[in-house]
């Protein structure tokens, strides 16, 4: 037993170390999502959920590597009536936002961490092309819905009313009653 | 020998039927469980880490993965509760060693309607109505609670969360035995439909209990129920649901803690409804809620104890409440309510008891600062059996840092005498004889407790919480009654100022959802009472240790648990019928341990497999009850399949 103390401690460290739980995080923003009264309506035969990531910062590289496993069980799950579909896309490698939204017509886009400068522009093309935007990991303004995990790795809501609003969303109070509102 | 055969018993394992429900539409994930915010505690959204109370919350997947195949079975894995299973499929549950007659010590709720009986208060738990596989999560409030639940949450709250809009069809089977030649089977389905307004659900399920050697020494109970559910959410400022379930219960009782070879049939319907207007910035929202329940037991055969006979009993209320939310971020919670109580059964007055009752009660929760906390409550309820009278609580919290908190908390809560326990006038059914006459001058039980709590919760999804606690009781006093059934139903009250001490310790780390282990632990020590055999909701024990761990994850199309839990209790004394028998049973040891595998071949189906093993070590057998507690060995074996 004793061998095994050193071996049991290198693994608790091990794991501690690991990132926090970015899985939760996409779980609480699809739900809190769908308390969208316009969802179904929005959507058509899928729900495209387009994540957009920037390979050039560490946090958006690895928030996406956490998320993997999740994103693969969370494809084909239901949302707004319609069946879910995921697709990535690289900020720092696309040719153009545009291009990405006419291939893909998605119904939300969500932001990762290192992407703030793109945020803006994505915020006002949301209003333009009808789709919804979410932020992992931190709280972005412009978003509509936003999850943080706080301190004691508990997820935080935050919804945007202004954003949501305007990019045609209408949250339950289900939800708002949950959520951090701005 | 006896250590050998524990030991297999313990690798043995059970299985035990549970679905891991509701995953494929998003919408049916429960964002309150995600973001462990908990609602039975407090009107303010709190979650487990700055509740002003100790909570535990078993989730959908705690309860999927348990192994387990009852609901007192799970709740033995909660800090503080105290289960026993006094005959196969009977439980007493209790919490911090506050007692009482029978099954009266908690609180139960099933989505917020109270599930103990108004003629005794017990709680009949094999007949709630629904399985394992259909609860979303527990959450258990230890503590006094009468401020947000009334005069009967006391100790502790039980609330059973479902979700009424899974319609998903799912059956399984678990058979398996015990020692002194007892075996079981539970044989369930469930099914149901609708969509988001409407739902609907039925379950049926049929449980057998009896000895191999004597077919005549056992029970079986049957149960079937619907739940119809509408939820009232449309755009704008209102809100609202509604919600019937009614349910059968039949019972065929051949076993002496029932009755002798008797038939019990038990209607009962629930119908609540709610309705939220939502106002603006500081008046945030007036709710009006109501609710009815109907029970009713009919006996087709032969008693041999008056309580068990036909009992009708109905109570309605309606509620309003109106939330503010006051300047720096804190809230008050204002609300009145009304209600009326109607008991009739044959060992009652004729025409049985019409009561009234009524109750205002106020909460506020303020922040003070950064750091500080502050919650407090006052309830007042009228009742004709007790007067007026009152309960409180408050709490004080520290954010000693991002992920330590500290808190103390302290409450003074009653539970109100049944209408057994404050029957003045009790005759017996079969020749009429008057068995209880006289005008009993009551004073309720009285729970008043401090705990200091410590929450520690990492960002890596670490969680540690240990929290010692003291309590004083007052007894149950009920003066001036003939001494006849009860003979010494008079009591006396403790007059010391400590009557129980405690610790309790939880911890869980929930870094991703493939490996989640969780442990709890309890140690307590309950002050003897003056005579236990002269008293009526007095604390029952005196010692108790219970400890619990669990893990549970998920790999790949694959999702596991496995728990064990292990108790000692020094003593325990449980009153069971009327006349009040009490049962007292020495528990050295008594181990369990449980695994859960649950495999998803496609996109809906789900098949389950599970194993359930427990024993006593040693085993003692003081009980005169056949199958009374402590069981022996148990194996049971489950199979689960849903659609």
């Amino acid at each position: 037993m004793k061998r095994l103390f050193p071996l049991v401690v290198a693994v608790v460290l091990c794991l501690a170390g690991a990132p926090p739980r970015a899985d939760v995080c996409m779980r609480v923003l699809l739900r809190a999502a769908s308390f969208d009264r316009n969802l179904s309506d929005r959507v058509g035969a899928e729900a495209t959920l387009l994540i957009a990531y920037n390979s050039r910062d560490a946090e958006s590289m690895e928030t996406l590597r956490s998320n993997q496993a999740e994103r693969a069980r969370l494809s084909g799950m239901r949302l707004g009536g319609a069946d879910l579909k995921i697709v990535e896309v690289d900020l720092r490698t696309m040719v153009s936002w545009d291009e990405e939204i006419e291939s893909h017509h998605p119904d939300a886009v969500l932001v990762l961490p290192g992407t703030d400068s793109w945020i803006p522009a994505i915020a006002e093309d949301a209003v333009r092309s009808g789709y919804f935007t979410l932020g992992h990991g931190h709280e972005p303004h412009g978003v509509a819905i936003s999850v943080s995990l706080g301190a004691d790795a508990r997820p935080v809501v935050t919804v945007d009313r202004g954003v949501a609003e305007a990019t045609g969303m209408d949250l339950s109070s289900q939800l708002l009653r949950l959520a951090v509102v701005r | 020998m006896r250590v050998v055969s524990t030991v297999a018993a313990l690798l043995v394992g059970v299985w035990s039927p549970l679905a891991f429900a509701g995953d494929d539409d998003i919408e049916d994930w429960d964002l309150e469980g995600l973001l462990q915010v908990v609602v039975t505690e407090s009107d303010h959204e709190r979650t487990t880490a700055n509740a002003p109370a100790s909570v535990t919350v078993l989730s959908h997947e705690d309860i999927a993965l348990s192994g387990v195949a009852s609901i007192p079975d799970l709740l033995r894995r909660v800090p503080g509760l105290q289960v026993v299973e006094v005959s196969p499929g009977n439980f007493v549950v209790a919490a911090r060693g506050f007692g009482g007659l029978q099954d009266n010590n908690v609180l139960v709720l099933v989505d917020g309607g109270p599930m103990n009986t108004l003629a005794d208060g017990s709680v009949r738990w094999s007949g709630l109505p629904m399985g394992l596989h259909q609860i979303d999560r527990i959450e258990v409030i230890r503590g006094p609670l009468s401020t947000l639940y009334g005069a009967n949450a006391s100790s502790a709250v039980v609330n059973i969360i479902t979700d009424p809009s899974d319609p998903r069809p799912m059956a399984g089977v678990t058979f398996g035995g015990r020692s002194e030649r007892l075996f079981e089977r539970l044989i369930w389905a469930s099914g149901g439909g609708g969509g988001d307004l409407l739902s609907w659900r039925v379950n049926v399920r049929g449980n057998d209990v009896r000895t191999t050697s004597n077919r005549q020494a056992g029970q079986r109970i049957g149960g079937l129920g619907t739940d119809v559910s509408m939820l009232f959410n449309p755009k704008g400022r209102w809100s609202g649901s509604a919600r019937l379930a009614w349910t059968l219960d039949m019972r065929r009782g051949e076993n002496a803690v029932v009755a002798n070879r008797v038939h019990y049939v038990e209607p009962t319907t629930m119908l609540t409804a709610g309705t939220t207007y939502t106002v603006g910035t500081f008046v945030d929202s007036l709710s009006l809620e109501g609710g009815y329940v109907a029970r009713q037991t009919s006996l087709l055969g032969e008693a041999l104890t008056p309580t068990q006979d036909e009992t009708q009993e109905a109570g309605g209320h309606a509620t309003a409440t109106l939330r503010l939310n006051l300047p720096a971020g804190g809230s008050v919670i204002a609300a009145s309510g009304f209600g009326t109580d109607r008991v009739s059964a044959p060992y009652l007055p004729a025409g049985g008891d019409f009561f009234a009752h009524g109750h205002v009660r106020g909460t506020w929760a303020q922040p003070l600062g950064e750091r500080w906390l502050v919650d407090a409550g006052y309830r007042v309820d009228n009742h004709v059996l007790t007067g007026t009278r009152g309960s409180w609580r408050s709490s004080v919290q520290l954010q000693f840092t991002e992920q330590t908190l500290f808190r103390v908390s302290g409450g003074s809560a009653y539970r109100r005498p049944s209408w057994i326990e404050a029957a003045s006038r009790f005759r017996d059914p079969a020749d009429n004889v008057i068995l209880l006459e006289g005008e009993a001058e009551l004073q309720p039980q009285r729970n008043t407790s401090i705990e200091a709590a410590m929450v520690y919760a990492s960002s890596y999804g670490l969680a540690f919480r240990p929290t010692v606690f003291v309590g004083s009781f007052d007894s149950l006093i009920s003066q001036d009654s003939s001494p006849f059934v009860f003979k010494s139903f008079h009591s006396v009250q403790s007059e010391r100022w400590l009557d129980t001490v405690g610790v309790e310790v939880e911890a869980s780390w929930e870094r991703d959802t493939t490996f989640v282990p969780r442990m709890a632990f309890t140690a307590m020590h309950i002050a003897d009472p003056v005579d236990t055999s002269q008293t009526v909701g007095v604390p029952e024990q005196n010692s108790r240790f219970t400890a619990s761990a669990s893990v549970r994850g998920e790999v790949g199309r694959v999702r596991y648990g496995v728990s064990a839990d292990w108790m000692s209790a020094r003593r325990f004394d449980t009153a069971v019928g009327l006349p009040v028998q009490r049962i007292t049973t020495n528990i050295p040891a008594m181990a369990r341990m449980g695994s859960e595998v649950h495999y998803t071949p496609g996109r809906d189906g789900i098949v389950s497999v599970g194993a359930l093993a427990e024993t006593n070590v040693p085993s003692t057998r003081q009980s005169p009850l056949p199958g009374a507690a402590p069981l022996g060995t148990r194996v049971m074996v489950t199979l689960m399949v849903r659609e």
